[in-house]
């Protein structure tokens, strides 16, 4: 499996292209901009965008999905939503593995933030979107769902061999050892739940 | 560029070396992968997707080489240069600096968390998108300097100098900046509080 970065300056969001090797065919993780430099990667790689892989679905990448269509024709999408009416996508939110591109990809579901969420296991790498970066969690909706999310998060990494390379959405890639090791989120999980449950029980008393 | 393939030693659950079917711990004959290795620099202008984990490095000069999809976790750097080299992609978590030069070097997208660096420099560098979490850095130097949204998170940082720094959006959460010295730097632009 060859893996290539591709850094949307507007954006400053990663996406990646995942192929197999010696294969033409070619995954596309979160396009978030489709501009020509990332083009020109393709075309200096000899490779054909046939499949996307979305951790979150969104305007901008759904935007950047349909230009793609333009461009390369059939392109089949994986994400998580559930009701694909509006969205011509295969939902692998409740899969346990599927393969494209001759590759093997595993969706892992993480509530606690968007109803879609997922990230991407390939190989020894994760492709995390913005659920987690080296460090930082991302920002959930409320408290709940934030004390939620990183506790999923931890419970997953935890079952995942640490050596495993971590690629976020934005910022720079890290490990699953690394994120045990030097999260902030992880460390303040104690100290967050501690404070919601406090919350949550003067709200109890005071009704 | 990036594969990996596991060591194929019995219960062996690191990556094997370079082109190899063995991790730095099992192999046989690893005189051969420093060879082959020291080879490709002089002959070669980048070097891709190499798992380098684990081994160590006295006095070897790395410059002026793009490094892409290169994995130097674990391993052992003392008087080594990366001078006017450019690495993309690459990871060296748990990694020992000592005495090492990134002076006019490119980063962008590297893993540094956990490394150790002792007395290094990076001037007029490109240290992009670089992960330093967890990193421990004593009489280290960062002069002139581009750092933008590079991430020292539970970093310590001791005696180490950002003189005519950029460090917008460079995240110093929960990190010792005790004996750190910004001199020239747009300080007030790092991130130091997780929201
Ligand atoms: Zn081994």
């Amino acid at each position: 499996m060859e893996i290539h970065s591709y850094f949307s300056t507007n954006y400053l969001q990663n996406t990646y292209i995942i192929n197999k090797k010696d294969r033409q065919e070619t995954i596309i993780l979160d396009p978030f901009e489709i501009e020509a430099p990332l083009f020109e990667l393709l075309e200096n790689l000899e490779l054909e965008v046939t499949s996307v892989l979305l951790t979150h679905v969104d305007k901008q990448k759904w935007s950047s999905v349909q230009s793609l269509k333009r461009i390369y024709g059939t392109i089949e999408v994986y994400g998580g939503i559930d009701d694909d009416r509006k969205h011509d996508l295969v939902s692998v939110k409740e899969l346990d593995f599927f393969e494209t591109c001759g590759i093997s990809v595993q969706p892992i579901f993480i509530p606690g933030h968007h109803s879609d969420s997922l990230m991407f296991r390939m190989d020894q790498f994760l492709f995390s979107g913005s659920l987690i970066g080296a460090g930082l969690i991302d920002k959930a909706d409320e408290s709940f769902g934030r004390a939620l999310l990183i506790q999923c998060l931890q419970e997953t990494f935890e079952e995942l061999p640490k050596q495993t390379i971590l690629f976020p959405s934005s910022g720079p890639p890290s490990s699953v050892g690394a994120e045990l090791k030097t999260n902030y989120s992880f460390r303040h999980q104690e100290r967050l739940t501690a404070r919601i449950s406090a919350k949550l029980f003067s709200e109890e008393i005071s009704r | 560029m990036f594969s990996r393939h596991l060591c194929t030693h019995s219960g062996c659950n690191a990556f094997s070396l370079g082109s190899d079917s063995y991790c730095a711990v099992h192999h046989p004959d690893l005189s051969r992968v420093y060879q082959e290795l020291e080879n490709e620099v002089a002959t070669s202008g980048v070097i891709t997707n190499k798992n380098l984990t684990g081994l160590g490095f006295k006095n070897k000069s790395l410059r002026a080489r793009r490094w892409i999809g290169c994995d130097f976790s674990n391993g052992n750097f003392e008087g080594c240069t990366f001078d006017e080299s450019s690495l993309l992609l690459c990871t060296f978590e748990g990694a020992t600096f000592v005495s090492c030069t990134f002076d006019v070097c490119e980063t962008m997208e590297i893993s540094f968390s956990g490394a150790n660096f002792k007395d290094c420099t990076f001037r007029d560098s490109k240290i992009i998108l670089t992960n330093f979490n967890g990193a421990i850095l004593q009489d280290c130097q960062f002069i002139g300097t581009d750092l933008m949204y590079s991430r020292f998170i539970y970093a310590y940082l001791s005696r180490t100098l950002f003189e005519d720094c950029n460090l917008k959006a460079v995240h110093f959460i929960e990190s010792n900046l005790g004996n750190a010295s910004f001199r020239f730097s747009n300080k007030e632009e790092a991130i130091y509080d997780a929201v």
